[in-house]
């Protein structure tokens, strides 16, 4: 039988690096294995701000940090949502809460309702049966509301953090979890002559890091799984060209509680992120149709009002690794691939990777049907969660501009067209693997985006309408009611910053 | 229940399907308890590694109280280990069809009685508009479903939808059936012992036990299949065998047209995992799920085709594991069997699962992980290796755990009433609502 993994080395020391390394270190607490951090200072040009979904914050119970720590420490505020402005068309604000909305009637899900009301000329306000888009549209938070029984649905939340500081708490963690730390570049690798298997890292000194298995958290330029193992690049920017996120600080925006604000422009999108105390403004960019000097002179406009002078430029490309887990090598973060960070950034993929990696860690033969199946899950994800974002850019969103046309009328796989017809004709979903976002988040973002069925569930017309309009407006009345009285996101989170560490509140 | 004779089902019992002289059981319930998020099975093969000889079906509560002829309900508080497990029915089927037919009636469901004779079809779209019966009369509609058996009159008669052939996969294509006297103690699980050419379930009822032999026609005569039946008759036989011919396999287009295929005209997979009512519920929910509305939409009827071709296929891969995961070399139909090729899918999976007790299923699947644990386990599809994360517990640590939940278990089965008793209390047949 072959020996079990001793020594883990992840190359990389930013979020993906240290997310992994707490994520392994917590997995295999008492177990005789070595995690071991090589941080070659990849972490700059990373962007200042993480924004999650509701999923994302399991991995934080999984290590054990209360998420009241997680909120105090990142410098977090609560997300409810998404609020589009300028988009689907110019002038255009939209807002895509977390959750579902309203209940199914029967086995008919609640937006049949919705479409059947609109189609008989009524108007019917998707959002009017969102609890989260109510709280977030009073600006209101709470953790558990003490009035969600049915029928209103408990708040579906992610976090906005602050990146630096959610890295140091997972470094943190991970160092008093035994990971060990060494600061230091990477000079090359030495590899297993019979099988390519890369048996350690080379330091400048001519010291050499062995290990069983790599992490390569590395960044963008993937120096284990790209340069040293050779793994192609599929490139996605054909259908998603954005490859830059310019970012910088700003002042603080009350209008921003429990959302991160994504407004579309001729170039691309102005991102808001609201951190405790300051707001990060991001500019989403695609550099075939905005250089890079013009980007720093529009976002210097777009808006916000700056605290620094400070910039960050994350150069990124759409797209994934051929292979993410390669003979002993598994990369993670950028160096796995990127996703524009417009609805959630780079952590969310990370976390979900290492959970992964866990389920399928191997021993020192890294057979490599676990590869196999770790690839297949991980691209699934990929894949459905670029089909996701393509609803953004997807008619009747905008095209007014060079960078939308291309967005646009840029290349579809056969796995959104047939998400889209399906939808389209009769609002009904399909069913998807490995897939990051919940039905019910599918629905509101094609709504959202205006991409309304043509026709709805034909079993609703055996109910009666004005019945079900009775018991709708009840209930967003009740959904209306139940946000006002919830504490306001500022009053909520001063609130659980002023209870002790062992205190109180949400774990 | 009460109306269809009904008894409780914990789970199905196979054997000789390894190994002539081995039985496991696949239960409806969970194995052990999961520690520090790792699945419990894992610790179960480091046990295993050292020299523990616990059978794996001592940490699963609806398996050791089945053994017991014991049963009762689940609980719903997720801290008790009577969550640990769900439940299923024998009943008598005609009983069943008759039940739902005055449930249907009720809503208002009229019920033709009459042989179709010709289909008229729409001469440009090929639609359905009518079927004609025997004695003359019409019956127009504008959504068929058709539940006309293995012929399927309207989706392969009328509409030609094609039909694949599984039996390279799945050789068995006959059975007969024949009931006998009920069996003393009333066992709450169903039994699956295999024959030199196929295999036969034990169902136990209320009022009898069904029995049948599944077998290959290309392996086995009909008079040899029919004297192992009656040699193995667990009581009293009242009846002649009936016959039943299939083809396992899948209408290629489960809904062709205006038409929808669902029970025997929609596929047929042998009763190995009880999945036959299974399949016609799924198509059901299917429908409405998919209801359509006129015109008819293509990406609609796609998707359907293509869920319900899904399911088929996951169940079907199911039940090959069964016949694959042998050592049997005693027949021929055996040794066809173990060497067969099989599905590429099933292959993957199971190589995934003995390179390192992973058991991959597709998240819509009505098989999950415990399901294929029990029945890889079970045949001795045995991982090379477990998650190295068991090793963050000390072995003691481990022994000790999983002798509290054994012992938990044992005690929790031997506290319910014989399944014989919580028939007689809570449904028995003539008894009054």
């Amino acid at each position: 039988m072959p020996a079990p993994i001793r020594k883990v080395v992840i190359l990389g020391g930013g979020l993906a690096g240290w997310a992994a390394a707490a994520g392994i270190a917590n997995s295999l607490r008492g177990a005789d294995v070595s995690v071991t951090v090589v941080d070659a200072s990849t972490s700059t040009g990373e962007p200042p701000a993480e924004y999650t979904l509701p999923a994302t914050l399991k991995f934080f119970e999984y290590l054990g940090i209360r998420e009241a720590d997680v909120v105090r420490e990142t410098s977090a505020t609560y997300r409810l949502g998404t609020g589009f402005r300028e988009w689907p068309q110019r002038g255009a604000r939209m807002l895509r809460p977390f959750g579902a909305h309203g209940v199914d009637i029967g086995f008919i899900p609640f937006h049949h309702f919705v479409v059947r009301a609109r189609q008989a000329g009524e108007t019917a306000e998707f959002n009017a049966f969102s609890m989260n888009a109510a709280a977030a549209a009073h600006g209101r938070f709470m953790y558990a509301p003490p009035e969600a029984r049915a029928p209103l649905p408990r708040l579906e939340y992610g976090l906005c953090m602050d990146r630096p500081q959610c890295t140091r708490l997972l470094r943190r963690y991970a160092l008093t979890a035994g990971v060990r730390e060494i600061r230091c570049a990477v000079a090359g690798v030495c590899r297993r002559k019979d099988d390519g298997f890369v048996e350690s890292l080379l330091l400048p000194d001519d010291n050499m890091i062995d290990g069983d298995l790599f992490i390569d958290c590395s960044g963008q330029q993937a120096l284990l799984v790209g340069e040293m193992l050779g793994v192609e690049f599929l490139d996605w920017s054909a259908s998603l060209p954005c490859d830059r996120m310019l970012t910088a600080t700003a002042e603080a925006d009350a209008s921003l509680a429990t959302l991160l604000r994504c407004t579309a422009a001729e170039h691309g999108w102005l991102l808001e992120i609201p951190l405790q105390q300051r707001t990060v403004a991001g500019m989403l960019f695609a550099t075939r149709y905005l250089s890079e000097e013009a980007a720093v002179a529009r976002l210097a406009t777009a808006g916000p009002v700056y605290t620094s002078v400070r910039r960050t430029m994350t150069t990124f490309r759409n797209g994934h690794r051929a292979r993410f887990w390669d003979r002993n090598c598994i990369a993670l973060g950028s160096a796995a691939g990127s996703i524009e960070p417009l609805i959630f950034s780079e952590f969310h993929l990370v976390q979900s990777g290492v959970t992964r990696l866990m389920r399928m860690f191997p021993d020192t033969a890294c057979d490599a049907r676990l590869a196999e199946e770790y690839n297949n899950e991980t691209r699934g994800e990929f894949e459905n969660a670029r089909d996701y974002l393509l609803i953004n850019y997807s008619a009747p969103a905008r095209r007014d501009s060079a960078f939308w046309q291309a967005a646009g009328n840029g290349p579809r796989g056969a796995s959104f067209k047939r998400k889209l017809d399906v939808f389209r004709s009769s609002g009904r979903l399909v069913s998807l693997e490995n897939e990051t976002f919940p039905t019910a988040q599918w629905t509101a973002a094609w709504i959202s985006a205006g991409l309304w069925p043509q026709d709805y569930d034909p079993l609703l017309d055996r109910m009666d309408a004005g019945h079900l309009r009775e018991h709708f407006s009840r209930m967003s009345a009740a959904i209306d009611a139940a946000a006002t009285k919830l504490p306001t996101h500022d009053a909520y989170l001063s609130d659980l910053l002023g209870k002790s560490v062992q205190g109180e509140g949400p774990v | 229940m009460r109306e269809t004779h009904a008894t409780f089902k914990l789970g199905i019992e196979f054997v000789d399907w390894h190994r002539t002289g081995d039985a496991y059981m696949h239960p409806f319930g969970r194995y052990g308890q999961d520690l520090n998020g790792v699945a419990f099975h894992h610790y179960w093969l480091r046990r295993r590694q050292q020299d523990d000889t616990t059978p794996f079906a001592a940490y699963c509560l609806p398996q050791v109280a089945a053994k017991l002829g014991r049963f009762d309900y689940p609980d719903k508080d997720s801290r008790s280990v009577k969550s640990t497990f769900a439940y299923a029915f024998h009943f008598d089927a005609s009983l069943y069809a008759r039940y739902l037919r005055k449930y249907s009636e009720k809503l208002g469901v009229r019920r033709t009685e009459g042989k179709i004779v010709d289909v008229r079809q729409h001469a440009d779209t090929g639609f359905i508009e009518s079927v004609v019966l025997a004695d003359g009369g019409g019956i127009e509609g504008e959504l068929f479903i058709d539940c006309s058996g293995f012929p399927g009159l309207l989706i392969e008669g009328a509409l030609r939808a094609g039909y694949e052939d599984w039996r390279h996969w799945l050789p068995c294509d006959r059975a007969l059936a024949v009931s006998c006297s009920k069996l003393p103690g009333l066992p709450p699980y169903t039994r699956a012992t295999a024959r030199s050419a196929g295999w036969q379930w034990r169902i136990p009822l209320q009022h009898r036990t069904g029995n049948g032999h599944v077998f290959s026609s290309q392996y086995m005569d009909e008079d040899e299949a029919a004297s192992i039946l009656l040699d193995n008759a667990p009581g009293e036989v009242f009846a002649e065998p009936r016959l039943l011919r299939f083809t396992p396999g899948k209408r290629k287009t489960m809904w062709s047209h205006n038409c929808i295929a669902i029970g025997l005209s929609g596929g047929f997979l042998e009763p190995l995992e009880s999945t036959s009512i299974y399949l016609i519920q799924a198509a059901i929910m299917k429908l409405i799920e998919f209801f359509p509305a006129q015109p008819f939409s293509r990406p609609e009827i796609d998707e359907f085709n293509r869920q319900m071709s899904t399911k088929f296929d996951e169940v079907r891969d199911f039940i090959i594991l069964h016949y694959k995961a042998t050592e049997r070399d005693d027949s021929p139909f055996w040794k066809y069997c173990r060497s067969m090729p099989i599905p590429e899918e099933l292959e993957r999976r199971m190589q995934l699962f003995r390179t390192r007790g992973i058991a991959s299923h597709r998240s819509s699947e009505l098989f999950v992980e415990t399901n294929w644990i029990a029945v890889y386990l079970g045949q001795q599809v045995i991982p090379a290796a477990c998650d190295p994360r068991v090793d963050c517990l000390n072995a003691a640590t481990i022994e000790q755990r999983l002798g509290d939940m054994k012992a938990h278990i044992r005690k929790a089965a031997e506290a319910m009433p014989t399944h014989a008793e919580f028939v007689d209390r809570h449904c028995a047949a003539g008894a009054s609502g």
